[in-house]
Protein backbone atom coordinates (compact mmCIF):
# COMPACT_ATOMS: atom_id res chain seq x y z
CA UNK A 1 0.00 0.00 0.00
CA UNK A 2 1.43 3.39 -0.96
CA UNK A 3 1.07 5.74 1.94
CA UNK A 4 0.25 8.69 -0.30
CA UNK A 5 -2.11 7.19 -2.82
CA UNK A 6 -5.47 8.89 -3.09
CA UNK A 7 -7.41 5.81 -2.01
CA UNK A 8 -5.47 5.61 1.22
CA UNK A 9 -5.74 9.33 1.89
CA UNK A 10 -9.51 9.14 1.36
CA UNK A 11 -9.95 6.19 3.70
CA UNK A 12 -7.75 7.92 6.29
CA UNK A 13 -9.89 11.07 6.06
CA UNK A 14 -13.02 8.94 6.44
CA UNK A 15 -11.68 7.56 9.71
CA UNK A 16 -10.88 4.03 8.51
CA UNK A 17 -9.27 2.25 11.47
CA UNK A 18 -7.11 -0.08 9.39
CA UNK A 19 -5.52 2.79 7.47
CA UNK A 20 -4.92 4.63 10.70
CA UNK A 21 -3.26 1.58 12.28
CA UNK A 22 -1.10 1.29 9.17
CA UNK A 23 -0.05 4.93 9.56
CA UNK A 24 0.86 4.34 13.20
CA UNK A 25 2.92 1.26 12.45
CA UNK A 26 4.71 3.02 9.57
CA UNK A 27 5.56 6.22 11.42
CA UNK A 28 5.64 5.42 15.14
CA UNK A 29 9.41 4.83 15.28
CA UNK A 30 10.25 7.89 13.21
CA UNK A 31 7.91 10.10 15.22
CA UNK A 32 9.24 8.74 18.52
CA UNK A 33 12.84 9.37 17.48
CA UNK A 34 12.20 12.95 16.38
CA UNK A 35 10.25 13.62 19.55
CA UNK A 36 12.83 12.10 21.90
CA UNK A 37 15.62 14.07 20.23
CA UNK A 38 13.70 17.25 20.93
CA UNK A 39 12.15 16.61 24.36
CA UNK A 40 15.11 14.61 25.66
CA UNK A 41 13.52 11.82 27.73
CA UNK A 42 11.65 8.56 27.18
CA UNK A 43 8.59 9.24 29.32
CA UNK A 44 7.73 12.59 27.74
CA UNK A 45 8.58 11.25 24.28
CA UNK A 46 6.12 8.36 24.74
CA UNK A 47 3.37 10.75 25.85
CA UNK A 48 4.06 13.16 23.01
CA UNK A 49 4.16 10.33 20.44
CA UNK A 50 0.72 9.19 21.59
CA UNK A 51 -0.59 12.75 21.43
CA UNK A 52 0.80 13.18 17.93
CA UNK A 53 -1.21 10.23 16.61
CA UNK A 54 -4.33 11.22 18.56
CA UNK A 55 -4.04 14.63 16.89
CA UNK A 56 -3.39 13.04 13.49
CA UNK A 57 -6.66 11.12 13.93
CA UNK A 58 -8.74 13.99 15.29
CA UNK A 59 -7.49 16.48 12.69
CA UNK A 60 -7.68 14.05 9.77
CA UNK A 61 -10.39 16.07 8.02
CA UNK A 62 -8.04 19.08 7.99
CA UNK A 63 -5.40 17.19 6.02
CA UNK A 64 -5.79 18.71 2.56
CA UNK A 65 -3.30 16.49 0.79
CA UNK A 66 -1.23 19.46 -0.43
CA UNK A 67 1.81 17.99 1.29
CA UNK A 68 2.59 14.33 1.91
CA UNK A 69 1.12 12.62 4.97
CA UNK A 70 4.66 12.15 6.23
CA UNK A 71 5.36 15.92 6.15
CA UNK A 72 2.06 16.60 7.89
CA UNK A 73 2.73 14.07 10.66
CA UNK A 74 6.28 15.38 11.15
CA UNK A 75 4.91 18.91 11.46
CA UNK A 76 2.50 17.78 14.18
CA UNK A 77 5.34 15.89 15.90
CA UNK A 78 7.56 18.98 15.93
CA UNK A 79 4.75 21.19 17.23
CA UNK A 80 3.77 18.76 19.97
CA UNK A 81 7.42 18.36 21.03
CA UNK A 82 7.86 22.13 21.23
CA UNK A 83 4.69 22.36 23.34
CA UNK A 84 6.11 19.76 25.72
CA UNK A 85 9.41 21.69 25.92
CA UNK A 86 7.48 24.85 26.76
CA UNK A 87 5.55 22.98 29.44
CA UNK A 88 8.74 21.47 30.86
CA UNK A 89 10.64 24.75 30.87
CA UNK A 90 8.29 25.84 33.64
CA UNK A 91 9.38 22.96 35.86
CA UNK A 92 13.11 22.57 35.24
CA UNK A 93 14.82 20.26 37.70
CA UNK A 94 18.03 18.30 37.74
CA UNK A 95 17.68 14.55 37.35
CA UNK A 96 20.25 11.76 37.64
CA UNK A 97 20.64 11.91 33.87
CA UNK A 98 21.90 15.49 34.13
CA UNK A 99 24.82 14.27 36.23
CA UNK A 100 25.70 11.52 33.73
CA UNK A 101 25.59 8.81 36.38
CA UNK A 102 27.12 5.63 34.98
CA UNK A 103 26.97 2.01 35.97
CA UNK A 104 30.41 0.69 37.06
CA UNK A 105 29.71 -2.78 35.72
CA UNK A 106 29.70 -1.61 32.11
CA UNK A 107 32.74 -2.34 29.99
CA UNK A 108 34.90 0.49 28.65
CA UNK A 109 33.60 0.54 25.06
CA UNK A 110 30.05 0.79 26.28
CA UNK A 111 31.02 3.51 28.70
CA UNK A 112 32.70 5.53 25.97
CA UNK A 113 29.67 5.10 23.71
CA UNK A 114 27.33 6.09 26.48
CA UNK A 115 29.46 9.08 27.39
CA UNK A 116 29.48 10.28 23.81
CA UNK A 117 25.74 9.74 23.56
CA UNK A 118 25.23 11.78 26.72
CA UNK A 119 27.43 14.54 25.36
CA UNK A 120 25.44 14.67 22.12
CA UNK A 121 22.23 14.77 24.13
CA UNK A 122 23.73 17.58 26.20
CA UNK A 123 24.55 19.51 23.04
CA UNK A 124 20.94 19.22 21.91
CA UNK A 125 19.60 20.10 25.37
CA UNK A 126 21.53 23.35 25.40
CA UNK A 127 20.44 24.50 21.96
CA UNK A 128 17.69 27.05 21.34
CA UNK A 129 14.47 25.26 20.32
CA UNK A 130 14.23 26.17 16.66
CA UNK A 131 17.87 25.31 15.97
CA UNK A 132 17.54 22.06 17.88
CA UNK A 133 14.52 21.08 15.79
CA UNK A 134 16.17 21.82 12.46
CA UNK A 135 19.34 19.99 13.47
CA UNK A 136 17.36 16.92 14.54
CA UNK A 137 15.38 16.89 11.29
CA UNK A 138 18.56 17.15 9.23
CA UNK A 139 21.25 15.27 11.12
CA UNK A 140 19.27 12.61 12.94
CA UNK A 141 16.26 12.12 10.68
CA UNK A 142 18.14 12.81 7.44
CA UNK A 143 15.41 14.95 5.87
CA UNK A 144 16.26 16.92 2.72
CA UNK A 145 16.16 20.74 2.67
CA UNK A 146 12.91 20.51 0.73
CA UNK A 147 11.30 18.23 3.29
CA UNK A 148 12.46 20.44 6.18
CA UNK A 149 11.07 23.47 4.38
CA UNK A 150 7.67 21.70 4.12
CA UNK A 151 7.65 20.43 7.70
CA UNK A 152 8.62 23.76 9.27
CA UNK A 153 6.83 25.88 6.65
CA UNK A 154 9.89 28.04 6.03
CA UNK A 155 11.68 28.94 2.78
CA UNK A 156 14.64 26.97 1.47
CA UNK A 157 16.89 29.97 2.11
CA UNK A 158 15.75 30.02 5.71
CA UNK A 159 16.48 26.28 6.00
CA UNK A 160 20.06 26.97 4.85
CA UNK A 161 20.54 29.87 7.25
CA UNK A 162 18.97 28.17 10.27
CA UNK A 163 21.03 25.05 9.70
CA UNK A 164 24.19 27.11 9.40
CA UNK A 165 23.40 28.88 12.69
CA UNK A 166 22.36 25.61 14.36
CA UNK A 167 25.66 24.01 13.38
CA UNK A 168 27.63 26.99 14.67
CA UNK A 169 25.88 26.72 18.03
CA UNK A 170 26.29 22.92 18.13
CA UNK A 171 29.97 23.30 17.26
CA UNK A 172 30.49 25.78 20.06
CA UNK A 173 28.71 23.61 22.64
CA UNK A 174 30.34 20.46 21.24
CA UNK A 175 33.79 21.99 21.77
CA UNK A 176 32.91 22.79 25.40
CA UNK A 177 31.65 19.23 25.88
CA UNK A 178 34.92 17.87 24.49
CA UNK A 179 33.35 16.37 21.40
CA UNK A 180 35.65 18.18 18.96
CA UNK B 1 33.63 36.83 -0.29
CA UNK B 2 34.19 36.77 3.48
CA UNK B 3 34.84 33.59 5.50
CA UNK B 4 31.38 33.99 7.08
CA UNK B 5 29.73 33.65 3.68
CA UNK B 6 31.91 30.66 2.82
CA UNK B 7 30.88 29.01 6.08
CA UNK B 8 27.24 29.32 5.11
CA UNK B 9 28.23 27.56 1.89
CA UNK B 10 30.19 24.90 3.81
CA UNK B 11 27.10 24.06 5.85
CA UNK B 12 25.10 23.58 2.64
CA UNK B 13 28.04 21.80 1.01
CA UNK B 14 28.12 18.96 3.54
CA UNK B 15 24.45 18.38 2.72
CA UNK B 16 25.10 18.42 -1.04
CA UNK B 17 22.94 21.52 -1.35
CA UNK B 18 25.30 23.77 -3.33
CA UNK B 19 25.37 24.31 -7.08
CA UNK B 20 28.43 23.76 -9.30
CA UNK B 21 29.63 27.34 -9.28
CA UNK B 22 29.26 27.61 -5.48
CA UNK B 23 31.20 24.37 -5.11
CA UNK B 24 33.97 25.66 -7.38
CA UNK B 25 34.21 28.90 -5.41
CA UNK B 26 34.33 27.01 -2.15
CA UNK B 27 37.02 24.58 -3.35
CA UNK B 28 39.25 27.50 -4.30
CA UNK B 29 38.72 29.18 -0.94
CA UNK B 30 39.33 26.00 1.06
CA UNK B 31 42.74 25.60 -0.60
CA UNK B 32 43.91 28.78 1.04
CA UNK B 33 41.91 29.12 4.26
CA UNK B 34 42.88 26.98 7.25
CA UNK B 35 40.12 28.32 9.47
CA UNK B 36 37.43 27.32 7.01
CA UNK B 37 39.08 23.92 6.59
CA UNK B 38 38.91 23.45 10.36
CA UNK B 39 35.29 24.57 10.29
CA UNK B 40 34.49 22.02 7.57
CA UNK B 41 36.20 19.24 9.58
CA UNK B 42 34.29 20.17 12.74
CA UNK B 43 30.96 20.10 10.92
CA UNK B 44 31.77 16.72 9.39
CA UNK B 45 32.77 15.35 12.81
CA UNK B 46 29.54 16.60 14.34
CA UNK B 47 27.57 15.16 11.45
CA UNK B 48 29.16 11.74 11.97
CA UNK B 49 28.40 11.85 15.67
CA UNK B 50 24.77 12.68 15.07
CA UNK B 51 24.54 9.88 12.50
CA UNK B 52 25.75 7.44 15.12
CA UNK B 53 22.97 8.34 17.52
CA UNK B 54 21.17 5.06 17.97
CA UNK B 55 17.51 4.98 17.07
CA UNK B 56 15.37 4.20 20.06
CA UNK B 57 12.52 1.77 19.97
CA UNK B 58 9.10 2.95 20.85
CA UNK B 59 6.93 0.97 23.32
CA UNK B 60 5.49 -2.20 21.78
CA UNK B 61 1.94 -1.48 22.84
CA UNK B 62 1.88 2.15 21.78
CA UNK B 63 -0.67 1.43 19.03
CA UNK B 64 -3.16 0.10 21.55
CA UNK B 65 -2.51 3.03 23.88
CA UNK B 66 -3.18 5.47 21.04
CA UNK B 67 -6.39 3.70 20.04
CA UNK B 68 -7.50 3.64 23.71
CA UNK B 69 -6.72 7.32 24.05
CA UNK B 70 -8.73 8.16 20.93
CA UNK B 71 -11.61 6.08 22.33
CA UNK B 72 -11.44 7.97 25.64
CA UNK B 73 -11.27 11.30 23.83
CA UNK B 74 -14.28 10.45 21.68
CA UNK B 75 -16.27 9.39 24.75
CA UNK B 76 -15.23 12.61 26.45
CA UNK B 77 -16.28 14.61 23.38
CA UNK B 78 -19.65 12.80 23.28
CA UNK B 79 -20.13 13.43 27.00
CA UNK B 80 -19.14 17.04 26.56
CA UNK B 81 -21.51 17.49 23.61
CA UNK B 82 -24.30 15.79 25.62
CA UNK B 83 -23.66 18.19 28.46
CA UNK B 84 -23.54 21.11 26.03
CA UNK B 85 -26.85 20.01 24.49
CA UNK B 86 -28.50 19.82 27.93
CA UNK B 87 -27.00 23.12 28.93
CA UNK B 88 -28.20 24.74 25.69
CA UNK B 89 -31.77 23.53 26.24
CA UNK B 90 -31.82 24.83 29.83
CA UNK B 91 -30.24 28.10 28.72
CA UNK B 92 -32.79 28.51 25.92
CA UNK B 93 -35.66 27.86 28.30
CA UNK B 94 -34.21 30.35 30.77
CA UNK B 95 -33.77 32.91 28.00
CA UNK B 96 -37.41 32.54 26.93
CA UNK B 97 -38.52 32.84 30.54
CA UNK B 98 -36.39 35.91 31.23
CA UNK B 99 -37.49 37.56 27.97
CA UNK B 100 -41.08 36.93 28.93
CA UNK B 101 -40.49 38.41 32.35
CA UNK B 102 -38.79 41.45 30.93
CA UNK B 103 -41.68 42.12 28.61
CA UNK B 104 -44.07 42.41 31.59
CA UNK B 105 -41.67 43.73 34.24
CA UNK B 106 -42.34 47.31 35.36
CA UNK B 107 -39.45 49.66 34.77
CA UNK B 108 -38.77 52.67 36.97
CA UNK B 109 -41.36 55.21 35.97
CA UNK B 110 -43.68 57.58 37.69
CA UNK B 111 -46.56 56.61 35.47
CA UNK B 112 -47.17 52.90 35.04
CA UNK B 113 -49.68 53.38 32.29
CA UNK B 114 -46.94 54.92 30.11
CA UNK B 115 -45.18 51.58 30.09
CA UNK B 116 -48.19 49.26 30.02
CA UNK B 117 -50.49 51.33 27.90
CA UNK B 118 -52.58 48.37 26.80
CA UNK B 119 -53.05 46.62 30.12
CA UNK B 120 -53.34 49.69 32.29
CA UNK B 121 -55.79 51.60 30.28
CA UNK B 122 -58.56 53.29 32.16
CA UNK B 123 -61.16 50.68 31.26
CA UNK B 124 -59.01 47.92 32.74
CA UNK B 125 -58.47 49.91 35.93
CA UNK B 126 -62.20 50.42 36.26
CA UNK B 127 -62.76 46.66 35.90
CA UNK B 128 -60.20 45.98 38.64
CA UNK B 129 -61.91 48.47 40.93
CA UNK B 130 -65.23 46.77 40.16
CA UNK B 131 -63.87 43.34 41.02
CA UNK B 132 -62.47 44.50 44.37
CA UNK B 133 -65.13 46.87 45.45
CA UNK B 134 -68.14 45.54 43.60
Amino acid sequence: MDINDSFMIDSFRNGDNETFRYLISTYKEKVFNIVISIVGNDADATDVTQNVFVKVFSKRSKFKGNSSIFTWIYRIAVNESLNMLKKNSKKVSLTDEDFNLTDNSKIDVELIKEERKNKIENVLKQMPRKYKVILVLKEIEGLSYNEISNVLKISLDKVKIWLYRARNIAREIGAKEGLL
Amino acid sequence: MSCKKYRLLISAYIDNEVNDSEKKDLDVHLKTCNDCNNYLNDLLKMQMMFEKVEKKEVLDNIEEKIIDKIGDDEIRIKKRSGFLYGFSVVFLMLAVFVTGLLSVRPVKSSNVSDIWPVIFDEKFEEEIVDIYYG
